[in-house]
């Protein structure tokens, strides 16, 4: 094993140097064209609402869970959708656990960005009865390797997860609503 | 005593394992145990420098993060870091590298039922992979023991709630000896009779409970045969990977 300790390892000047010159000339360092993409393999767990993702060494999973909440008041009748990444020390050892980084929330914010702007998931359609109960879809993103392009990786690995997730079956008798 | 399991075993009956290691490229060791449905990934970040303030710092220190499938880190979590963390300590050489911390990670993929024991056999294929010194490997298993008496072996999830108690149980992997007088004597007994932690819920009876332990000692063999299989088949050709 490496003398070096984990949480002591640096990029020395001479690496970095290295691929500066390397992409000046068009050269990554494994070789790939400027544009080219690593190999993405996305599976899905057992469970609904759970997939990962592999693109070249970066590993993500991603989860989703339904819960019924009360809505917030200007927008009584339409769904939450929320993202809750965390990076944990598994992806890189520089990592504190407990403290959620920068970089863990701007990742976060992109990746809902993404799914809110866009409309991917039907708010409205969340909505079981208006101004009491609502669906809040949470999903959650492990990252587990960082091996770079971690923004893509997660928003691949939500939406596919998104895909898989179906929602349970909820019907209202009398005044209550009652889950099937 | 005959009982009908959900899926068709026999109360001795283990679901099938799958191990595999070194899946993560970052972290210094990996590995993914899976015991039927349940899957635990566990990673191993190797010596950092520094110990925590309340650890002691002539001795290595080992820290667990448990991560759940979904949800913020709770009780049950923080239990199960404790408990990992004593076991892990009690077979990890602690005095190498004094002053240092050795993180494990566990992340919960799936949970179908004995989730401690899976995570334990993960961590200790996860530390074999990181290379971390230890004295012996760990098994764990998980016993049921239900109304009537008789006891079950690795169960699901649906079983778990239906059975009265069930205790975790980890001993040491049985050993392998090259000498021809057989295994080490610790106190004049075998080796294999140590028990390195159990950890029970619910009530039974003591009677159950060294029942539970018979069981589990028994089907801690096959555990070991299987862990000691799937980690000798990456050992030749792996000396030059470094951290």
């Amino acid at each position: 094993m490496d003398l070096r300790l984990a949480n002591m390892w640096r990029l020395t000047m001479n690496e970095k140097k290295f691929i500066k010159t390397a992409l000046t000339s068009g050269i990554r360092i494994d070789g790939r064209n400027p544009y080219e993409y690593r190999k993405l393999s996305i599976k899905f767990g057992r469970e609904d609402g759970s997939s990962e993702v592999q693109l070249g060494q970066t590993h993500v999973m991603g989860f989703v869970t339904g819960q019924l909440v009360q809505p917030y008041r200007d927008q009584a009748n339409e769904g939450t959708l929320s993202i809750y990444t965390e990076f944990s020390l598994m992806a890189n050892p520089s990592f504190e656990p407990g403290r959620l980084g920068e970089f863990a929330v701007e990742l976060g914010r992109i990746v809902d960005r993404g799914l809110r702007e866009s409309r991917a998931v039907d708010t409205e359609s969340l909505c079981v009865l208006a101004g009491k109960l609502v669906w809040a879809i949470l999903i959650d993103l492990h990252i587990l390797d960082n091996g770079g392009n971690l923004v893509d990786a997660a928003n691949i690995a939500a939406l596919a997860a998104l895909l898989t997730y179906r929602r349970p079956e909820c019907s209202l008798g009398g005044e209550d609503g009652l889950e099937v | 005593m005959e009982v009908d399991r959900a899926d068709g075993r026999n109360p001795n009956q283990l679901r099938p394992l799958a191990c595999s290691c070194s899946i993560l490229h970052r972290a210094h060791g990996s590995a993914s145990w899976s015991q039927g449905d349940t899957k635990v990934l566990a990673a191993v970040y190797g010596p950092k420098a520094g110990t925590k303030k309340n650890e002691n710092p002539e001795k290595a220190s080992i820290e667990v993060i448990w991560k759940p499938r979904t949800g913020q880190i709770g009780k049950p979590e923080k239990e199960y870091e404790i408990i990992l963390k004593r076991t892990l300590q009690s077979i990890c050489i602690l005095t190498i590298n004094p002053n240092t911390t050795t993180s494990v990670i566990i992340q919960v993929v799936h949970d179908d039922g004995a989730l401690l024991p899976c995570a334990i056999n993960a961590a200790c294929a996860a530390l074999v992979d990181a290379g971390i010194p230890m004295k012996h490997l760990a098994v764990a298993i998980c016993c049921c023991s239900a109304e009537s008496g008789y006891c079950i072996l690795d169960p699901t999830k649906l079983e778990e709630q239906k059975m009265k108690a069930f205790a975790y149980l980890v001993f040491p992997n049985s050993i392998l000896s090259v000498l021809p007088e057989g295994s080490s004597l610790v106190q004049g007994e075998p080796m294999e009779h140590g028990i390195i932690t159990s950890v029970t819920h619910g009530a039974m009876s003591v009677d159950d409970y060294f029942h539970c332990l018979e069981r589990g000692r028994a089907a801690s063999a096959k555990l070991s045969d299987f862990l000691r299989r799937s980690l000798q088949s990456k050992l030749p050709g792996d000396l030059s990977k470094a951290g």
